[in-house]
């Protein structure tokens, strides 16, 4: 089934000198379904105008019927389109509404045995876009497309139905843009329905005078609300029941009981009165409208510019008109400051400024010498403090004892500083007319103390009680003070510096010493590398260890002869000389040792154990060498043996 | 102590005795102040000082008698600048004020009456 149109030309003319109101142009299209085609040509139709006039409305309508009714469909496998196409246009000018209305109702009837598919397509375009206006005649333009698309088979094995549309509305006014969708499947007979409704809408502008566009939102929820409370339902009630406003700030009483007046002008005068008695009285005056509708409603208004009146009452009694005469000088103040502006300092702190308004009222002598008068003042509260605030407290300095002196007094001074480190320092100050100050007395520094109270491990590496160090020992040498016998010995770090004093310590027990054989307690020059180094250089002979300044312990033949050593750069046995004491030069047992190193001069003393005073054995004497570096004992042999009890060095500060 | 008013002032020649006055005299400031409140609320004040004039009031209780002597002297000197020496001895100058002046009997024989006085400066 075809529908050929050719050479159809359907234009509505009019003279664009008139102005019409209405122009009708119909044309129709009957296709029949039993002769299959239509045939049109040369066909003109045309609306030719030949009245004069206004017209309002141009309406074009176009109606194309295509009917297609029992069609059968003698091969089952051709497919029966049916395409209809359409255009129409509508031009005008001048009129003020343009209508261009396009109708299209296609209807496909098939009755067939076996259906493979129906297509039905309908495609429509409907442009009403050249429509120009005049600028100054806004006209509006309608552009509806209604589509009815329905498509029904008898025993279809399958539907499609595709409706796509495009609808565009061009307009130069504020542009609105509606489509209107309704999608509906109805079938008979089906596997499954599928019902998708896909929309798109788009939305173009080429607007120049559009500033933006939104095309998301096309709800709008809005909402307003009400609190109701007692603020809202009282916001006329400014001085009346509750409200919004602070009230007056509380003082804190102070309690005092004067009542001063205070002038501000003219000749300056301050009156100290009783305060009044307590049935005084604060009055607020102030001006408001009241007006009260015939329904019963109170409107009030009140400016906030208009002044408030704040009065104060006072009846203040006993007044004397004795000596004190109270009562005169206040009438005095009343008349000297008539009108002026005053300061009352009230008994609660607060400070008042205004004008007393009544001063002329009457002061009653209601007993003997004592008067009664009330008078009223005009004014506000001023922030500030009370004018002559006096503090109510005695100020008692109490004690017991005399202070005096008598000019022979002594001052005793005594700084006693007691620590672990530093040892007790005492001294005294003489008292004359100034104070002299004379301190003797040593700073104590330990640098070095071992009292050797650990196990039998070797002492190599242990940390003395008192030092930063470590020891470097043969390992015949224990941590608990013992060794076995080796030409070797056990030395510690200790480098001391110009200008101070040392006290370096040894308390050997248990010595045992054979004939030529030595034990040595010194100041050496540096250490081996290894600590089991044995021979001269590992017992202070010699370099590295050279001994420059310490004892010897040792028996010659048969006696001992315990002596001072000293040694230079590189012989530790250059200078010996015995004990000066031929008791403590015979010990052969216990003996403390000590070598006191002032500034690189040494000066040997002993003692016995038992005893408390240090006996010098060898006068101080000039070091051969200076180069020091350890501290320790040694032995030169493999035989003698000693256990140390302690070492100790002391760095003596003079104060 | 007694209450003295002489007349005229200053060539005394009448002397009223009279007895200390009963306790509630007065005595106040002639003296006026009337405040004004402008619409911007500012505050005025309009003083009548009366150059610090006092007011006195007396009140006295005696016999009759002495009331008849208080209105032949005030009848007398009521226009009269007076000396009065109050129970205190307090000396005031001025003139008697009281009009009219009242004798009131509170009792057989006695009688009340009050004697208002402004000094004069």
């Amino acid at each position: 089934m075809a529908i050929r149109v050719s050479n159809v030309t359907a234009q509505i003319l009019y003279r664009p000198s008139e102005i019409n109101r209405s122009v009708i142009d119909t044309l129709n299209f009957i296709q029949e379904s039993e002769k299959r085609q239509i045939t049109v040509s040369n066909f003109t139709f045309q609306i030719l105008q030949s009245e004069t006039g206004i017209f309002g409305t141009i309406s074009n309508t176009l109606e194309i019927v295509d009917q297609a009714n029992n069609f059968l469909a003698i091969d089952d496998r051709k497919v029966a389109e049916d395409e209809l196409q359409f255009a129409q246009n509508a031009k005008a000018f001048g009129y003020e509404t343009v209508e261009q209305e396009i109708e299209f109702v296609q209807q496909i009837g098939v009755i067939g045995p076996i259906i493979k598919n129906i297509t039905h397509n309908l495609a429509l375009h409907q442009d009403t876009s050249n429509c120009i206006g005049l600028s100054w005649e806004p006209y509006e333009i309608e552009d509806e497309l209604d589509i009815d698309h329905w498509a029904g088979v008898g025993h279809p094995l399958s539907v499609s139905d595709t409706l796509s549309f495009i609808d565009e509305v061009f307009q130069a006014n504020p542009l609105t843009h509606v489509i209107n969708f309704s999608q509906s499947i109805s079938i008979g007979k089906s596997i499954n329905i599928s019902d998708i409704l896909s929309l798109s809408d788009s939305l173009d502008s080429n607007n120049l005078f559009n500033v933006s566009i939104t095309h998301a939102d096309f709800i709008k929820h809005a909402f307003t609300y009400y609190i109701d409370n007692k603020c809202t339902r009282k916001q006329y009630n400014r001085f009346q029941g509750e409200g919004e406003r602070d009230g007056i700030p509380s003082v804190p009483l102070t309690f005092d009981a004067f009542f001063v007046l205070e002038s501000l002008s003219g000749t300056k005068e301050t009156l100290e009165i009783r305060s009044p008695e307590s049935d005084d009285r604060q009055r607020i005056g102030f001006s408001r409208i009241n007006r009260e509708t015939r329904g019963g409603e109170l409107n009030v208004f009140s400016d906030s510019s208009w002044p408030k009146i704040h009065s104060l009452l006072f009846t203040i009694t006993a007044l004397s008109d004795g000596c004190l005469e109270k009562i005169n000088s206040l009438l005095n103040f009343f008349q000297n400051h008539l009108g002026e502006e005053i300061l009352i300092h009230d008994w609660e702190g607060i400070s008042w400024r205004g004008i007393i308004t009544t001063p002329n009222e009457i002061a009653t002598e209601d007993q003997d010498g004592w008067w009664t008068i009330s008078f009223e003042f005009q004014g506000s509260i001023v922030d500030g403090s009370f004018n002559d605030q006096r503090m109510n407290i005695t100020d008692q300095v109490i004690f017991g004892g005399e202070w005096g002196r008598s000019s022979s007094s002594e001052l005793e001074l005594i700084d006693a500083v007691v620590s672990s480190i530093l040892g007790t320092i005492a001294r005294s100050l003489e008292h004359d007319l100034g104070i002299s100050d004379s301190v003797s007395g040593m700073l104590e520094h330990p640098i070095l103390e071992d009292d050797f109270s650990g196990g039998a491990s070797s002492l190599h590496g242990e940390s003395p009680d008192v030092g930063d160090s470590t020891w470097s020992a043969h390992s015949n040498y224990k941590a608990n003070g013992t060794q076995t016998a080796i030409n070797s010995g056990a030395y510690y770090p200790f480098v001391p510096e110009n200008n101070k004093i040392y006290h370096i310590e040894w308390e050997p027990r248990s010595l045992s010493e054979s004939d030529g054989l030595e034990t040595l307690f010194f100041l050496g020059e540096g250490l081996n590398s290894d600590p089991d180094e044995i021979g001269p250089d590992a017992y202070g002979a010699i370099d590295p260890t050279t001994l420059k300044a310490g004892f010897v312990l040792r028996k010659i033949g048969s006696s001992q002869l315990n002596a001072c050593r000293l040694g230079d750069d590189s012989d530790g046995q250059a200078d010996t000389v015995d004990f000066s004491d031929a008791t403590l030069k015979a010990e052969s047992d216990d003996i403390d040792l000590r070598l006191i190193l002032d500034n690189w001069k040494a000066t040997w003393y002993a003692k016995d154990p038992a005893s408390s005073s240090w006996t010098e054995v060898r006068s101080e004497s000039n070091l051969l060498s200076n180069d020091i570096t350890m501290v320790g004992w040694s032995n030169n042999n493999i035989t003698t043996t000693v256990t140390m009890n302690e070492i100790k060095i002391t760095q003596k500060t003079e104060i | 102590m007694s209450f003295i008013i002489q007349a005229p002032y200053p060539l005394m020649q009448d002397t009223l005795l009279l007895p200390s006055p009963r306790i509630g005299n007065q005595k106040n400031l002639s003296s006026s102040v009337q405040t004004m409140i402008s619409m911007n609320g500012k505050m005025y004040s309009y003083v009548k000082s009366k150059q610090g004039r006092k007011l006195h009031k007396w009140d006295f209780i005696g016999t009759k008698d002495k009331g008849r002597e208080v209105i032949q002297f005030v009848k007398e000197y009521s226009d009269e600048l007076v000396k009065v020496v109050d129970h205190d001895e307090t000396s005031y100058l001025g003139y008697i004020t009281i009009n009219p002046l009242e004798i009131s009997g509170i009792g057989r024989e006695a009688y009340s009456w009050s004697i208002s006085f402004e000094e004069k400066l």
